[in-house]
């Protein structure tokens, strides 16, 4: 099974030191990191928006660090991201953040768009207003569209970004199916869970658990 | 002191380059733009439409009408009743050369180049740019591009209004107030109303658009980590903005005289 993700001794910031792990391609993974900023930064580094100041990091066969902004775009649309707040643009409403990425690259046709966008916010169990503004959903509501964007792209690669804490126990279990359903649903598909959390990720059905927690510079 | 002059002046160079090179960078990013659908990207460019050029409208109406107004009753108290034809020349000299594509201009920068600098900060702070990158879509395509031509294009419409009706609106109180006929005003205003002099006044806008869209994206995308940065980045905004224009203005003035 190839890697999907490595990183080999990565130092960035004052977050990370000396950060290795290896996330095996096609396996649903939960990382345990020592804060909730690791996660914002290591998301940040495996999509080539910061650099580290050692290591190296692989991400689909590819190091973001020297990619150039062409490969690092294409690497990019591979990868999707579902981010703690749900990674919405505020001014944008619910359904033109959900088709945003679809809309931007033309992928199909707008009756089509239509149609996957509809059935993605079904699938997640989406159910307040489609013209409502980011800043009026709930945390579960805007986790609920930025989980129907991310599996709209259809990725090899999907990073959570600490989505299953602050959440009830139904909307966690709710979350939680659905991550596990999409991640079976495309062969080869990798899953990494990010979060601080042990306990959010507990009940989980991870196929590898990675301990960041050490390897901290301020723990 | 002549080493600190130096380096204002190589400073104040690096950030022309850095201005010139995003609004150039705009028009290839445009045609990626139109290669890859375009749709959101569009709406991003009405949006800035709407709220830079029809939203502006009215307060472009009054301001024009009064400066006509004030303009005609300048010249009339200063040269006296049967100066028509003057009063007509003087309007286009003052107002089309000058006054509308610098008012509009100033009216732009104090309603939405405050708007746009606030907005991006907003957006970079709470890490709704790193949420556009990591979705494939690069700012300065999705975010830049668009509101560079949406202000380039609103002031260039915006400021065609208000030299109708500084022209008009001077009439208007040239006639009622001393009873001067249409034919001599009009006589006044189109024995200098060249294509070029037009040419020049719109060319003037739209430099005046695309340089307040680009300082204004440029302070939004480089604001620092807390909140409180956003008003410096949008009063900072508006002061570079005032400056460039009234630099840009003086050296189209300069340029024509000589």
């Amino acid at each position: 099974m190839e890697q999907a993700i490595n990183f080999d001794k990565v130092v960035a910031d004052e977050l990370l030191e000396e950060v290795s792990f290896t996330v095996p391609g096609g396996c649903l993974a939960a990382a345990v990191t020592a804060r909730q900023e690791e996660n914002a930064l290591q998301v940040r580094l495996m999509l080539g928006m910061a650099k580290p100041v050692s290591g190296g990091i692989t991400v689909l066969g590819e190091d973001p660090c020297t990619a150039s902004a062409k490969a690092l775009n294409a690497l990019r649309r591979r990868v999707a991201v579902v981010y703690s707040g749900g990674g919405l643009i505020s001014n944008l409403k619910v359904w033109e953040n959900l088709v945003l990425p679809l809309e931007y690259y033309a992928l199909y046709p707008p009756g089509e768009i239509e149609e996957r966008g509809m059935r993605a916010l079904q699938r997640v169990g989406y159910a307040a207003g489609l013209m409502e503004l980011p800043g009026h959903l709930s945390l579960h509501g805007r986790r609920q569209v930025g989980l129907a964007r991310a599996m709209l792209v259809d990725p090899q690669l999907i990073i959570y970004d600490e989505i299953l804490t602050g959440l009830s126990g139904d909307e966690r279990s709710s979350i939680m199916e659905t991550v596990a359903a999409f991640h079976r649903e495309m062969p080869g598909r990798t899953s990494l869970l990010l979060t601080a959390n042990e306990e959010s990720v507990r009940e989980m059905p991870v196929e590898i658990r990675i301990a960041l927690k050490r390897s901290s510079m301020h723990d | 002191m002549l080493a600190s002059l130096a380096d204002r002046v190589t400073a104040l160079i690096d950030y022309l380059y850095d201005l010139g090179e995003m609004i150039l960078g705009a028009f290839p990013n445009c045609l990626t733009a139109i290669r890859q659908g375009a749709r959101p990207v569009f709406s991003v460019y009405l949006r800035q439409v709407y709220f830079t050029g029809l939203e502006a409208f009215k307060i472009i109406l009054v301001t024009a009408l009064l400066i006509g107004t004030v303009v005609i009753t300048q010249i009339v108290s200063i040269a006296g009743a049967g100066s028509e034809t003057l009063t007509g020349k003087v309007i286009v000299w003052i107002v089309v050369r000058e006054l509308a594509p610098l008012l509009t201009a100033i009216i732009v920068v104090a309603r939405s180049g405050t708007a746009i600098a606030a907005e991006l900060s907003q957006m970079k702070i709470s890490g709704e740019i790193d949420c556009l990158e990591s979705l494939g879509i690069p700012a300065a395509t999705y975010l830049i591009m668009p509101r560079i031509f949406g202000v380039a294009s609103a002031v260039l419409v915006l400021t065609i209004y208000f030299e109708v009706a500084a022209v008009l609106g001077g009439f208007l109180v040239a006639s009622l107030g001393w009873l001067v006929p249409w034919e001599q005003y009009a006589q006044g205003v189109f024995s200098v109303l060249t294509i070029f002099e037009l040419a020049v006044s719109l060319a003037k806008s739209i430099l005046f658009g695309l340089v307040i869209a680009a300082i204004c994206c440029r302070k939004g995308l480089n604001v620092g980590k807390s909140v409180t940065n956003i008003p410096q980045a949008a009063t900072k905004a508006v002061m570079q903005s005032l400056f460039l224009l009234f630099l840009i203005d003086g050296a189209f003035s300069l340029f024509f005289l000589l």
